[in-house]
């Protein structure tokens, strides 16, 4: 398999203004301007295989986004390489490179609000310079396959926004790209328009369309990726798979247990309370302190059990230790 | 919610909380603008320009006719130039601004605020305006005066300010009852821009009125732009001619005030409708 | 070359299609974009209509410049004025990036995704306005029509420039709508006789910021009037369009290296 990306020690400093809040410095701002240096991404490495399904995942303002815009050649770096497609610097072969690539952005619509989104798609098909015959056909397996044959023809303005998502892929996708540039494609939507969009993309990813994803969303990496990074303050913080991320701070078990004479505190080394809710106590395990075998004798002398599940942390937990918790130091 | 329209929390500030918001407004408008203040400068180049235009117009029209309508050159150069100044301290958006919020569902959130809208957008004007004096009219004035090789003062100063207060007031009644238009048309750009045009040629900004026909200026005059900026203007030079009738300064200040009250009644009037159109049509 | 056509052509359905979305909206449009140009005729007529005159100019000739003048924006503005309001608005609502992810040179994208039909109305009150002028004037003979021919596509030339140069501003000067009104300003001077100018200005009026060409150099070949130094006009009107050529390619690298 080869590399879709090779990215060695990107970084991308820039400039802000800084202005005050009182009337003086807002006067005096009239006049004189500060800049302060942010330090955006600092010293980015990774490799990314063709066909990879792949998550950043970071808090607002961790540099995620300049990554992306770099990754896909919007943006040129400070410092730092990408050889993208084996053969492409996506800021210096930009046209040729973006011709490979596609871009889903939830919040920022390529289609045209006025008009159909039809329009748009021929439009497109217009700057890529799609044969007519090619262009037929994919948007005949498009619109098959995303539902969209009733909306194209209406006013991008008038159609829901999970309408709107559908078409934003289509669009996306009419010059068949191999790598493809999500970037919170969910957001917002109802259960079932996610539940399309993410089928979507794992069809697509199957198909072998290298995917990178940028969410907010943990269902979405659940869901969809196999890979995992996660970008603070402009570092990597942590580049592995959905489990490691979940072990990165420790291996940890949340267990539920109903019984009717549970204790208000439970005094066992490694194990928390987490919350009691409708007759459960849901209780974390450190594994590393308290084995589950331990963990069970101990539980068992301590109140009789009606009931037990045991389960996962949720993600969320890993992910937010890790924000709370940032460490440049990539673990891959 | 009174979905009549009528009280929108307005009357639940009193007047001296409505001042404080008010002032409270203006410096956060005035913080805003500062960030643009660049947009502001390019006055300092388009002002002088216009004026420039318009004097060598005035110098190259008047060579065989030293004056026209009773205007010298000089009167007429003078003309110009207090108009451009004027124009600083009246400039208004607020129907751009209505119909933006509008068109965008914001206007709802001005409908769950104890200040009528109108008193905001009021405040924020004030605040656009002090900014505007400062960084366009001062720097527009010290250009022109120059030019001109004397300081540019007003006639009858007190007046001349008391007007200007009024026409700032005037045009902000006649733009924000020209933006409630919003809230009957979708797109009411068009519309805003046509009378935007209308009301600034009809307010004097390019000519004297006395240019326009005799016969249309006794309906010019009902309507609310002359008193805008003509009139303040036409004080600055010494007196105002309005058909044919020359009005002191006092006189024309009060037949100002006149005006600016009949526009306060009609714009609480009309906002109060396009309040109850805005409920009904569930924004 | 035919996808290109292929690729404008797109671009003015498009903007045909969006702004009929609110047909009210676009007639509306096209009348005040037609009013608003119209200031200077307005100012001329009232002028003339109190008994003064620019020296050596009649009322119909003076309209023609201004008629000429009308036709080169109502050409050029829909072409390229709806472009540095797109730049502006794509920079402000952070979408002008979405150009750098599409296999086109981005200046292209911009003139394509910008075309504002509304600016037509300036074409047609343009050309109605000269056909009145010229009633009065006289027809032009053969060769006055073929200098007016060249002398009305460096107009265009220097609108074009004019416009990128805008353009390009407001990528650094983000969502600055008083850049048009510059414009205005600087081009006002050449809406009027050259009478008015002083005898400096209008040799700077020539070159190097030939405002002269707008209108000024285009109607005296229609009115058979002298068009004295239209190659320098015209050779600054071509060094102005390269100048902004190289300042847009500038700034969309300096956009794509600062930090989007």
């Amino acid at each position: 398999m080869s590399r879709a990306l090779e990215v060695r020690h990107l970084s991308k400093t820039y400039q802000v203004f800084r202005r005050g809040s009182s009337l003086g410095e807002a006067l005096l701002s009239v006049f004189r301007r500060k800049f302060t240096a942010v330090e955006a991404v600092q010293d980015v490495s990774l490799e990314l295989e063709e066909g990879e399904l792949v998550a950043f995942l970071g808090p607002n303002g961790a540099g995620k986004s300049t990554t992306l815009k770099m990754l896909s050649g919007i943006l040129h770096p400070t410092s730092g390489d990408v050889l993208a497609l084996g053969r492409f610097t996506p800021w210096k072969h930009r046209t040729e490179y973006v011709r490979h690539v596609g871009a889903v952005f939830g919040q920022k619509s390529q289609l045209v609000w006025d008009v159909p989104p039809q329009d748009a798609f021929r439009m497109n098909r217009a700057i890529h310079d799609i044969p007519r015959p090619v262009y037929r056909e994919r948007l005949a397996r498009l619109v098959a396959l995303l539902d969209i044959e009733r909306v194209m023809m209406q006013p991008t303005r008038t159609l829901s926004l999970g309408e709107r998502m559908r078409c934003e892929f289509a669009l996306a996708l009419l010059h068949a790209p191999s790598l493809l540039f999500l970037d919170e494609p969910t957001i917002g939507l109802d259960i079932e328009a996610k539940d399309t969009i993410r089928a979507l993309i794992r069809e697509l990813n199957q198909a072998g369309t290298t995917v990178i994803l940028t969410t907010h969303d943990l269902q979405d990496v659940e869901q969809l990726a196999r890979r995992v990074i996660v970008i603070d303050k402009g570092s990597i913080a942590l580049d592995g798979s959905l489990d490691e991320l979940r072990l990165r701070f420790g291996d940890r078990k949340r267990v539920r247990v109903r019984s009717t004479n549970f204790p208000t505190t439970v005094e066992i080394p490694g194990v928390e309370v987490v919350r009691f809710q409708g007759g459960y106590a849901e209780l974390e395990l450190d594994l590393a302190r308290c084995s589950m075998h331990s963990f069970l004798e101990q539980l068992s002398r301590m109140c009789r059990v009606d009931d037990l599940t045991i389960h996962d942390p949720p993600l969320e937990d890993a992910v937010r230790r890790l924000y709370g918790a940032a460490s440049p130091q990539a673990t891959r | 919610m009174d979905t009549t329209g009528r009280d929108l929390g307005g009357n639940q500030l009193r007047p001296r909380a409505r001042l404080e918001a008010l002032a409270a407004i203006a410096q956060v408008t005035w913080k805003e603008w500062a960030a643009f203040r660049s947009h502001m400068a390019v006055s300092l180049l388009t002002g002088p320009l216009r004026f420039v235009v318009m004097s060598w117009i005035w110098t190259a029209t008047t060579r065989s006719s030293n004056a026209t309508q009773g205007l010298a050159r000089a009167d007429l150069i003078a003309y110009s130039a207090f108009a451009l100044l004027a124009g600083y301290a009246v400039f208004d958006f607020a129907d751009w601004n209505l119909q933006m919020l509008v068109r965008t569902g914001r206007y709802t959130n001005h409908l769950l605020q104890p200040l009528p809208h109108p008193l905001f957008a009021f405040g924020q004007k004030l605040g656009h305006r002090a900014l505007a004096i400062l960084l366009e009219a001062v720097p527009v004035w010290g250009l022109v005066s120059w030019w001109l090789g004397h300081l540019l003062v007003p006639q009858h100063v007190a007046w001349f300010a008391l007007s200007l207060a009024l026409g700032f007031v005037l045009m902000f009644l006649v733009n924000y009852a020209s933006g409630l238009v919003g809230f009957w048309l979708v797109r009411a750009e068009g519309v805003r821009r046509c009378t935007a045009l209308a009301r600034d040629t009809l307010a004097g900004a390019w000519l004297p009125l006395s240019f326009f026909p005799a016969s249309f200026l006794p309906l010019l005059f009902l309507l609310p732009y002359p008193w805008i900026l003509y009139v303040p203007v036409r004080i600055a030079l010494g007196s105002v001619e309005i058909l044919g009738n020359v009005l002191t300064a006092p006189q024309a200040v009060a037949a100002q005030f006149a005006v600016t009250l009949t526009w306060t009644v009609i714009l609480t009037g009309s906002q109060r409708l396009a309040n109850r159109r805005f409920l009904a049509a569930g924004g | 070359m035919r996808s290109l056509a292929s690729l404008l052509l797109h671009g003015i359905r498009l903007g045909l299609a969006t702004r009929m979305a609110d047909r009210f909206d676009f007639f509306a449009s096209l009348l005040v974009m037609l009013g608003l140009e119209l200031l200077p005729c307005l100012i001329t007529v009232l002028l003339y209509g109190n008994g003064l005159a620019f020296p050596g100019w009649q009322l119909r000739e003076v309209i023609l410049i201004q008629a000429v003048f009308l036709m080169a924006k109502g050409i050029a503005s829909p072409l390229f004025g709806g472009m540095v309001w797109n730049t502006s608005e794509m920079i402000r609502e952070g979408t002008f990036e979405l150009l750098l992810l599409k296999p086109r040179h981005p200046l292209l994208l911009a003139v394509v995704k910008s075309f504002d039909p509304e600016d037509l109305g300036k074409l047609f009150g343009g050309l109605a306005l000269s056909a009145w002028c010229l009633r009065g004037t006289g027809v032009p003979r053969p060769a006055q029509l073929a200098e007016f021919g060249l002398l009305f596509f460096v107009s265009l030339v220097l609108f074009g420039a004019s416009l990128l140069t805008m353009a390009s501003v407001v990528m650094v000067w983000v969502g600055n709508a008083r850049i048009f009104e510059l414009f205005d300003r600087i081009a006002e001077l050449g809406q009027y006789p050259p009478v008015i100018l002083p005898k400096r200005v209008r040799a700077l009026a020539l070159a190097p910021v030939p405002v002269l060409a707008f209108a000024v150099l285009p109607a005296s070949a229609l009115l058979g009037r002298a068009t004295d130094g239209w190659l320098w006009a015209a050779l600054s009107t071509f060094a102005l369009l390269a100048l902004s050529l190289t300042l847009w390619n500038y700034l969309l690298r300096r956009f794509s290296s600062a930090g989007g």
